[in-house]
């Protein structure tokens, strides 16, 4: 297989069981437990990552394809919601059915930019359509995409 | 101010700006229109609203904020010591993240477009707040003219994001104490160049007293830390005292409403102005300027001594109010207060947010019509009956 195509990262556990570090090329980064129930954990947890990857694949993508193509876009930003099909499996609460995992997830981008809608939309659709993570997302869960501009 | 007719309508301050005159402030924003250049689109804008209430009948006039991003954050570009923070930004500064999040999901707007104006320095006039906005007013107008300012605790509230003030002022106090002597500069200044009403927005006094420690739904005004809800209405109403405090003049207004930043209803503040009340009373002001116009806002109450600016429309709402419904409204307003008493005006601006106006202009106009029919209706009747 070609090497191009293949993505690596080193997983490290760490003494203390809620945290990870991840070495990738020349950096690391520490990643919390898989889902996070307190909010004051100093973590982000591994699913958060996940919807955060997500989400900046989209918004680095509408970037990077918006200057392609010579629209001028300010400011994009984007909200992820996943939803799990049932947490209470993944803490193990005794008779919970299903599993823990992604079941829907919605991203809502807001885009700043005068230009007109037709051409964002374009845009917008070339990012889908280019978009590793959402290529993959769609084949895994139901994927709920929307944009708007707002300034 | 030259004697007013009974039943006076005005606006409480915004109205929605035209998609060119929206640009032209985000172009401003990120430097690609000069401040002149803004201000002579502003001029022609403001020229048409002006023209706009004049045939309406609106009997005190205000230039719908178009000059302003929102209410409040407007000061940012006037005063030394203060930077206007896009909530993007803020979110690399500040801890609770979280209640940032809550605001953003409540009002479905990105970070990027909330600012808020943080004081990052000791404050300072650099340019007056409103005089400009006066002026052109004057000389367009030769009605009363009404000229809105963000309130004493509103900016207090605003501008002081802990993290980042702390290194000019260690205390709300102290930077409030800045914020009173700017604001009766302003005020002064005002009264000099002939105001003839003055409204100090407080907006967040509903949130502090109805919803102690909960949800934040106010934009960024209230962000830091509340204390003890009757503190803070304490700490609101030396503040407003204090801004007023041997100015004479303008009349003096306060509007207090429950948000203006969402079409649905059921998401703003609810509840009377009662737990308000003690604060209202003890306001040295002429008049308290309320919205009464939705259930949310309850009975109607009545504090002595002081005019009432009555709400009659929902600003928010594509459906025109009845004439006959607005006069049913005075008049039970009126089993209360003398007709002298009784301004008339919708709830709140119909643009607070420029970029997220409440209503289109179409509407706002109907509206405004809709109370000046009322009031000419009501102001036939007790005129008669007062001569
Ligand atoms: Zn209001």
């Amino acid at each position: 297989m070609n090497e191009q195509y293949l993505s690596q990262v080193r997983v490290l556990s760490h003494e203390n069981a809620k945290e990870a570090s991840v070495a990738v090329r020349r950096q690391c980064f520490s990643v919390g437990q898989a889902i996070e129930f307190d909010s004051e954990a100093p973590l982000a947890s591994a699913l958060e990552y996940v919807l955060g990857a997500l989400g900046a694949d989209i918004v680095t993508g509408f970037k990077r394809l918006a200057d392609r193509r010579g629209v001028a876009v300010d400011e994009v930003e984007a909200l992820i919601t996943g939803r799990l099909n049932n947490p209470l499996v993944y803490l193990g609460v005794v008779g919970e059915k299903g599993n823990p995992g992604l079941e829907h997830v919605s991203v809502k981008v807001f885009v700043s930019t005068f230009a007109p809608a037709d051409t964002i939309e374009e845009v917008w659709q070339e990012v889908l359509r280019r978009s590793p993570l959402v290529c993959t997302f769609r084949r895994a869960v139901t994927l709920e995409l929307n944009w708007k501009a707002a300034f | 101010m030259a004697s007013l007719p009974l039943f006076p309508v005005t606006m409480v301050g915004s109205w929605p700006r035209t998609p060119a005159l929206l640009r032209a402030q985000k172009q401003k924003r990120i430097n690609k229109l000069s401040v002149d250049e803004f201000e002579r689109l502003a001029d022609a804008a403001i020229a048409d609203l002006i023209r706009v209430q004049h045939e309406l009948g609106i009997d005190i006039i205000t230039d719908g904020e178009q000059r302003r991003d929102n209410f409040y954050s407007f000061v940012a570009e006037k005063l030394d010591g203060v930077r206007l923070m896009t909530l993007a930004e803020m979110l690399d500064i500040v801890e609770d993240k979280a209640g940032f999040e809550q605001i953003l999901q409540t009002l479905d707007v990105p970070a990027y477009s909330l600012s808020n104006p943080t004081c990052v320095g000791r404050i300072s006039r650099r340019r007056p707040l409103a005089v400009d906005e006066l002026r052109f007013l004057k000389r367009t107008s030769d009605r009363p003219v009404k000229i809105p300012l963000p309130g004493p605790y509103l900016l207090t509230r605003a501008m002081f994001v802990a993290e980042v003030t702390r290194q000019a002022y260690p205390t709300k106090e102290a930077l409030a104490e800045d914020v009173v002597a700017i604001l009766r500069a302003e005020v002064a200044d005002l009264i000099a160049e002939g105001v003839d009403f003055i409204q100090l927005d407080e907006p967040v006094l509903t949130e502090v007293a109805f919803n102690p420690g909960k949800t934040r739904t106010f934009m960024c005004a209230s962000l830091a830390a509340r204390g003890d809800p009757s503190e803070e209405l304490e700490f609101a109403r030396t503040l407003i005292n204090q801004v007023v405090e041997g100015m004479s003049g303008p009349v003096f207004g306060v509007h207090v409403c429950r948000g203006n930043w969402s079409q649905n209803e059921s998401i703003l503040l609810e509840g009377n102005y009662q737990p308000l009340a003690s604060c209202f009373h003890q306001l040295k002001i002429d008049q308290l300027v309320l919205e009464y116009a939705t259930r949310r806002a309850g009975d109607l109450l009545h504090f002595p001594g002081k005019s009432l600016g009555l709400g009659v429309v929902n600003p928010r709402t594509p459906e025109v109010e009845s004439v006959d419904a607005i006069v049913a409204c005075v008049k039970k307003a009126l089993t209360m207060y003398a007709p002298r008493e009784l301004y008339l005006n919708p709830d709140c601006g119909f643009g607070t947010f420029s970029n997220s106006p409440v209503n289109q202009s179409d509407i706002a106009i109907a509206k405004m019509k809709a109370i000046v029919t009322a009031s000419r209706r009501l102001r036939a009747e007790y005129e008669m009956e007062q001569s």
